[in-house]
């Protein structure tokens, strides 16, 4: 019996809903604050009263979002689960640490992070914006409103605004057990879906969070600007806030790679998910952003793209939440989160942003005149032109990824049925790689030129060596790697003289000072991380080819598609230089190990090394079972192993099998079994019967079968008997392969017969295995891109910090 | 106007140029079967539902990469759909399936198969025998 006092623990949830409404009208009125305190900027003595009031309400709010996030946290880890957040991604036997994870698994968690982020960087700007406080802060409390409305849950004109995350499953659920008992709750959750149970999950939402979070402050700089018309003093303050904001969204990202490539089991770490591209594009056009921002500060160009780029790097954050909450993207991603009928709220709020910075833009831009632009073209020879291309690519790149995710919302909106590429993968794979090798190239060159004007000869000569070095390099790559495909090889180049020319640079024009590098290694860091991906991604190599899969004559080449093998227990298989057995299992807790020993043989066959690897598979009866991959992880490649599937008992645990399957066939038909298959060749009507006397009144019908395995051949014969009216089947076994073939009907008048084929399977695993050469180089691409932006930023925060 | 400017369109028309070309042959269109069926050997994608009483035919033994399901489509035609992948996990529990590939006779061959599969993130029933704790 689980019967709680009546209000025991619900007062939680009025608390929580409270602080949720706390943080709604906190957030409204810091915005009102600071948005007059702006209007009043003139008058500092009425601004600095509205700035100081202002100040306090952020601060309240921002100490509500985190008692609501507290709140939140307190019920799952109580396991409450008369809360219907609680009882719908979590349960009982949840590890402790994964409670984090459940919280930020919902679309109302999700959301709260995201407020949680906005709150602690609005605290920051308060302490550090200075003279930028109250129209940032505007923005950014004005963000925050909108978020709290999606998690307020209440009805206004019949409509329902936001989703309470403390909602109880008796208020929003009808069911016939809450008629017989009002106070019953259930005793456990559902559960936290177990892909999600995985420690990448602990630490990727927070930091991508984070990073759409970091996207609001530029975004709030940029519409700053244009609102307060002062077009050059933003620049300093938002350009370590960009730096910040591209690199803990660039890392956000990666970590979800991460997870995708540990957890998940498409093998791989990107697979152009909708949900994958909608954070994707934002970082993309705030890379462009930041690339005009460079030019605008040293030269005077491009500002009005910087206004583009950074406000349109928020929208695209705002978009992309509403791909993903608004569940518009149904039938075209795996995770997108089902529509919790916010649609509209999402849709007000990207207007909400949308309107006023095309207004204030249009304005400042073609009404009043006042951003300042130059009338005279940039040299074709100086660096600001050369960053304005490389945005372009950016921007071009993201485009590309965008109109192709949002083909569920043209169709929807234009009420027609086009669906995404069949081979959605490839099709931006070979579009993106092509971006990719422009803008890796142009890193390569761009730096030197001089900002205005600059000679073409001295750049071309200065970088000879270093691409004549790139194509000698590619060359090698290309050979030893056996590349054949053009964009490939041209990707690879482009990435090669760009880690060489950014080395000649940093070595060569800023003399190894390393607090000034930080553009030259993010450069780098990219450009390795392209080598990475196109050789791993490119020469990966599935090992686990199925030999001896019978084809239905679906017309498909096997070799393209038949990636899982099975294996039987203890019967070794050769996969190229692997011999592969699957040796036992071990359970511990929900979780089955699978252990899959790899032998590593050289050309004569002779073993060199030896290792074990352990996918395992989650049991989850609420949720299907999850299974999760073991990698073998060395310095030079990643062997990856996965159990498709695997015939489990009841209580979870493998187990061996009988399979039994009626085939009627013609003469010269097969029959497929595990491993082997026969052949009707003929019928024999006058069938010899071993051990058997036949008597003289007898018919035995025999089949006349080929029976074929992979080391041999030979034939067996089941015989039909029919003495006076009893029909007897005598079955042709063969005990290698505990197999049984029983001729049971005949059927004289279509010309077939019919035959029982019973196989005994010793427990099996499916499995598949992908080796990715060279990962490592990806991992440490990324590595360094991250603390090349990083580098970056802490320059300019000194640099302002002097200032 | 502007160097830049230039370029800049330039970059517009290509991708509106690039994104025509794709619409005419590269994307397939969601079909019904009957529709895929008069064209056959053309990729097509099908939005439907599986056939959960005749379930998935599966037998790794022989063949680990192919299986077989009814699926019925939007206009309730129902055909049987050999894929050429390993059953998804959580196959019986899918409420939509996205199938990607051609037809062959009367048998559609996918290429691909996508689940919508409602547990994973939609509100769930309460199971009815969790009632019994009253």
């Amino acid at each position: 019996m689980n019967i709680h006092a009546i209000g025991e623990n619900v007062l939680f949830g009025k608390l929580g809903h409270f602080l949720i409404i706390l943080t709604f009208v906190t957030s409204l009125t810091a915005f009102v604050a600071y948005f007059l305190a702006t209007t009043f900027r003139k008058d500092p003595q009425k601004s600095s009263a509205w700035i100081s009031f202002g100040r306090k309400t952020f601060i309240l709010h921002a100490v509500s979002v985190i008692g609501v996030l507290a709140t939140l946290l307190l019920i799952i880890h109580q396991h409450f689960f008369e809360f219907k957040y609680v009882w719908e991604h979590t349960s009982k036997d949840l590890p402790a640490y994964y409670q984090f994870s459940a919280m930020w698994s919902g679309q109302e968690g999700s959301t709260l992070l995201w407020m949680f982020w906005h709150s602690i960087l609005g605290c920051v700007l308060i302490f550090k914006a200075k003279d930028w406080e109250s129209p940032v802060l505007s923005v950014v409390a004005l963000a925050q409103f909108f978020l709290c409305s999606m998690l307020l849950g209440i009805y206004v004109f019949g409509y329902k605004l936001g989703s309470n995350p403390f909602a109880l499953i008796r208020d929003t659920m009808d069911i016939p057990v809450f008629k017989m008992n009002p106070d019953w709750i259930p005793e456990d959750g559902t559960g936290l879906n177990p892909s999600l149970q995985n420690y990448w999950m602990i630490i990727h939402p927070p930091v991508l969070f984070l990073g759409f979070a970091s996207c609001t402050i530029v975004a709030a700089f940029a519409i700053a600007s244009l609102w307060v018309k002062s077009f050059t003093e933003w620049v300093k303050p938002v350009l370590p806030w960009s730096l910040f904001a591209l690199m803990v969204l660039g890392t956000g990202i990666l970590l979800g790679g991460a997870w995708a490539y540990e957890a998940l089991n498409f093998g791989g770490f990107w697979a152009w998910d909708p949900v994958e591209n909608a954070s994707l594009v934002p970082w993309l056009v705030l890379a462009a952003g930041l690339h005009t921002l460079m030019a605008y500060k040293h030269t005077g160009y491009s500002l009005h793209a910087t206004y583009v780029l950074f406000i349109g790097s928020f929208l695209l954050v705002l978009y992309s939440s509403f791909l993903t909450k608004s569940g518009v993207l149904g039938d075209a991603s795996v995770h997108s989160f089902t529509d919790l009928g916010m649609s509209g709220q999402l849709i007000v709020i990207i207007l909400a942003f949308l309107i006023p910075s095309v207004y204030l833009f249009i304005d400042r831009t073609f009404i009043k005149k006042q951003i300042p632009s130059k009338e005279k073209e940039e040299n074709l020879s100086s660096r600001e032109f050369w960053l304005f291309i490389g945005s372009l690519i950016f921007v071009f790149a993201a485009t590309h990824i965008i109109i192709l995710t949002s083909f569920p919302v043209i169709n929807k909106v234009f009420g027609t049925n086009i669906a995404p590429p069949s081979d959605i993968k490839s099709h931006y794979n070979n579009v993106q790689v092509w971006m990719a090798a422009l803008v890796a190239f142009g890193s390569a060159f761009t730096q030197f030129f001089k900002y205005k004007n600059d000679n073409w000869k001295k750049v071309i000569r200065q970088l000879l060596i270093v691409f004549i070095l790139s194509i000698v390099f590619t060359a090698i790559i290309s050979i030893s790697f056996q590349f054949h495909r053009i964009d490939f090889i041209i990707m690879i180049f482009s990435a090669w003289f760009a880690v060489l020319a950014n080395l000649q640079y940093i070595l060569q024009v800023i003399k190894g000072k390393w607090k000034i590098s930080g553009g030259s290694v993010t450069h780098i860091g990219f450009a390795l991380a392209m080598i990475g991906i196109i050789i791993s991604q490119g020469k990966q190599q599935v090992i686990s080819i199925n030999k001896f899969g019978i084809d239905y004559g679906s017309g498909f080449s096997q070799d393209e598609i038949a990636e899982n093998v099975l294996l039987y227990q203890d019967e070794p298989n050769e996969m190229g230089k692997y011999r592969v057995t699957y040796t036992g299992d071990s359970v511990a807790g929900k979780n089955i190990y699978f252990n899959v020993r790899y032998e590593e043989m050289d050309k004569q066959k002779n073993i060199i090394r030896t290792f074990t690897l352990h996918p395992n598979i989650l049991l989850n009866d609420k949720m299907g079972n999850n299974p999760v991959p073991s990698t073998r992880k060395t310095l030079t490649s990643d062997l990856y192993t996965h159990i498709t599937s695997a015939p489990l008992k009841e209580d979870g645990t493998p187990a061996d099998s009988i399979v039994q399957d009626t085939y009627t066939i013609s003469v010269g038909d097969t029959i497929p079994a595990s491993r082997c298959m026969v052949v009707l060749e003929g019928i024999n009507p006058d069938a010899h019967i071993h051990d058997f006397e036949k008597k003289p009144k007898d018919i035995a019908i025999g089949a006349r079968l080929k029976f074929i395995s992979l080391d041999t051949s030979y034939y067996i014969e089941p015989v039909y008997l029919v003495r006076e009216v009893v029909a007897t089947s005598i079955p042709a076994r063969v005990e290698k392969n505990q197999v049984s073939f029983s001729l049971i009907k005949i059927l004289p008048e279509e010309n077939k017969l019919q035959f029982l084929v019973e196989q005994k399977l010793n427990k099996f695993i499916i499995m598949k295995a992908i080796k990715f050469p060279y990962i490592n180089v990806l991992w440490l691409g990324c590595f360094v891109m991250v603390s090349g932006i990083f580098m970056s930023m802490l320059r300019r925060k000194k640099e302002n910090n002097k200032a | 106007m502007k160097r830049t400017h230039i370029i800049a369109l330039v970059f517009v028309a290509i991708l509106v140029a690039s994104l025509t070309v794709m619409l005419g042959k590269g994307f397939s269109r969601y079909e019904s079967f009957e529709s895929a069926h008069a064209k056959q050997g053309k990729e097509f994608t099908v939005v439907g539902y599986m056939d959960k009483e005749k379930g998935v035919t599966y037998k790794p033994e022989i063949n680990p990469n192919q299986f077989s399901i009814y699926v019925k489509d939007e206009k309730n035609v129902e055909r049987l759909v050999i894929v050429n992948k390993a059953v998804p996990r959580d196959i019986e529990k899918s409420e939509k399936v996205v199938v990607t590939g051609k037809m062959n006779g009367d048998t559609f061959v996918a290429s691909d198969i996508l689940l919508k599969c409602p547990s994973k993130y939609k509100n769930r029933e309460l199971e009815a025998n969790n009632g019994k704790d009253v």
